[in-house]
């Protein structure tokens, strides 16, 4: 799997990820990380919490990332939740609905994980 | 004949004398009084010794003795001439306190000023805090896509009326530092096309908001960069400009002119000179525009609004920059302001490529990768690894080195620790736990060291709105990207940031 067929698995721009990182290396080096960050397990514990101060560090954290990334869809997703906590704005959402878009989150998350994952174990298999 | 004069000088003397010590004992009692001269009683009781001396003398001579012209002359005006002496003493004293209460008056004054300006301040920033929240919520809400067509009106109103009151409070801020002499004139090279191009942008959208029709022109050598304060000379044209656009009716002209002389000895001198087929001003009125608070009727605030100080803050910029700016107008034909700039000639010769400001973010050049100065070393603030790591290859990418700080307070201590002009930039992110971007850059700002007010501090912010801008400026940084971060972008502003300096060393 090349690294543009990866990006089209999980729902990513390659074309922007590629004006943020310049070279297809960068972003293949850089996507392999995502997957030993601690993103979605900082997410798990705020959505375990509900407390907001962390929901919006954590959101913001994978919104930062994933934009990095070119995980456009993502960080889009992680963008809503962002501005929904952001401090100082009045919450618009209910608890639930906030719990749901967050198992979502995580979901989508996992979904590209995986996606990443196995374009990791197809790496190795050349090599 | 004779002893009536010698005895009328005795007595006459005498009585001077009694007068005078009556005065000097009075003198006395009043410096005491004031605290003074508590150290040297000696000295202050000598000449009332030497009164009281001259008195028995008279009575000697008056009384028991037979006084001849020669000894009662030389007492009569010895007595004339101490009684000056202590009409002196009195005036001296007397303009000496005088001198000490103006003084304390002074100072009264200034403190009193001083506490107004630093309570204007305070109060300025404690209101902008909920106004950008008002406007950051009214967008946020306006991004509903849902809105029925009445609330979506309503909230943009909000926004309008915000923006306006914000407007309004950094105006009244402006004129507090102005007063306070606190308002300093940023010195260096700035795209001068870029600057035109962006009041252009402004004033078409504004005038075709309107319906009228906008000239824009340029005569004379005008040259890319210059050397000054844009933000400033980009505030003085767009209030006029701003003005011209307020108070012209349609269908109406405004016309904009750079007019630039030939330059000499480094000094470009630049007229901008704005034009409007508006509703003029009495001949009477213009004298007094430049006043704060002065509008020409109070009915016409109601209906053009302002804050009535858009004008005295301008005119107190050009004033700081030496320019000039007059005024004419014809009541119901139009106005015409003309400002007489001089700006300094940048070292930068005329570049076809990159249309470089250093306080743009806005899509990347297409002429290709930007390059950093090689062999830099920049300090990264950032608290997410993944970012940071991101941003360090980035710049390795150029040969630019980095060190990397996790947060506000890690990277003001690196910064400390380091070398003067060991890091050629410092790349700051605004969130981070433990200090955030803008306190961070404030204080390093505020570090006692050579490179601490000029190396360039570059803010990463997740969204325009998220930290406004000018806070960031105000906090000292140099210009501000938005992530995720171009690195066309990046290295355009690190480029620009660096370049005028690097020429010196």
């Amino acid at each position: 799997m090349t690294t543009p067929e990866l990006y089209e698995l999980i729902g990513g721009n390659y074309e922007h990820a590629l004006q943020i990182m310049r070279k297809d290396k960068m972003i293949g080096k850089y996507v392999l990380k995502l997957g030993s960050s601690d993103l979605n397990e900082r997410l798990r514990a705020a959505a375990e919490s509900m407390d907001a101060a962390q929901i919006f560090e954590s959101a913001h954290a994978m919104k930062g990332v994933c934009g990095n990334l070119g995980l456009d869809a993502l960080a889009e997703a992680a963008g809503e939740i962002t501005e929904e906590f952001r401090p100082g704005s009045v919450r618009r959402l209910p608890d639930d609905e906030v719990r749901a878009k967050l198992a979502a989150l995580d979901a989508f998350y996992e979904r590209t994980l995986e996606g990443i994952r196995r374009y990791e174990t197809e790496l190795e298999e050349q090599a | 004949m004779l002893s009536i004069l010698i005895y009328g000088m005795v007595y006459l003397g005498s009585a001077l004398m009694v007068v005078n010590i009556l005065r000097y004992i009075q003198y006395i009692r009043h410096i005491q009084k004031k605290g003074e001269w508590a150290d040297e009683r000696m000295i202050i009781y000598i000449p009332l010794v030497l009164l009281v001396m001259f008195l028995v003398g008279y009575l000697v001579v008056g009384v028991f003795g037979r006084p001849d012209l020669v000894i009662s002359g030389i007492l009569f005006f010895g007595s004339v001439f101490v009684a000056i002496i202590v009409e002196l003493l009195w005036r001296v004293t007397n303009r000496i306190q005088q001198n000490d209460r103006l003084e304390a008056e002074l100072l009264a004054a200034e403190e009193s000023n001083k506490a107004k300006t630093v309570f204007l301040s305070s109060m300025s920033h404690e209101i902008r805090t909920p106004m950008n929240a008002i406007i950051g919520l009214d967008t946020i809400a306006l991004r509903n896509p849902d809105l029925p067509e009445e609330t979506r009106e309503q909230l943009e109103k909000i926004d309008a009326s915000a923006r306006h009151m914000l407007d309004l409070i950094n105006n009244v801020l402006d004129m507090s530092r102005i007063e306070s002499g606190r308002m300093e004139l940023a010195s260096e090279e700035f795209s001068f096309r870029g600057l035109v191009e962006q009041i252009n942008a402004i004033t078409t959208g504004q005038c075709e908001a309107k319906g009228l029709e906008y000239v824009f022109e340029e005569r004379g050598p005008v040259a890319e960069y210059y050397v000054g304060d844009s933000t400033k000379l980009k505030q003085v044209l767009i209030n006029i400009i701003g003005n011209s656009v307020k108070f012209t009716p349609a269908p109406g002209r405004i016309s904009f002119t750079v007019d630039a002389g030939q330059p000499y000895a480094g000094h470009c001198p630049v007229s901008f000179i704005i034009k409007d087929t508006g509703i003029g001003m009495d001949e009477a009125f213009i004298p007094k525009i430049f006043e704060p608070f002065s509008q020409e009727s109070s009915g016409s605030t109601s209906s053009y609004g302002g804050s009535g100080l858009g004008l005295s803050i301008t005119k107190n910029i050009v004033d700081m920059m030496n320019g000039d700016i007059s005024v004419s107008s014809v009541k119901g034909s139009g106005t015409e302001f003309v400002i007489k700039l001089t700006l300094s000639a940048a070292e930068r010769a005329r570049e076809a490529a990159e249309p470089a400001s250093a306080k743009a973010a806005g899509p990347g050049s297409a002429e290709g990768a930007a390059q950093a100065p090689a062999g830099m070393r920049v300090l990264i603030a950032e608290d997410i690894d993944l970012n940071a790591e991101i941003l360090a290859d980035l710049l390795e990418l150029e040969d630019v080195a980095s060190d990397r700080a996790e947060n506000g307070r890690a990277a003001v201590e690196l910064f400390e620790k380091s070398g003067p002009g060991a890091y050629g930039a410092i790349l700051m992110d605004m969130r981070m736990p433990v200090m955030d971007g803008l306190e961070a850059a404030k204080a390093i700002r505020a570090l006692p060291r050579p490179d601490a007010g000029t190396v360039p501090i570059i803010a990463l912010t997740a969204n325009a709105f998220e930290e406004d801008v000018r806070r960031c400026l105000q906090a000292g940084m140099d210009a501000h990207l938005s992530k995720p971060v171009d690195p066309d972008q990046l290295f355009e502003v690190i480029r620009s940031l660096t370049a005028p300096r690097a020429a010196g060393s």
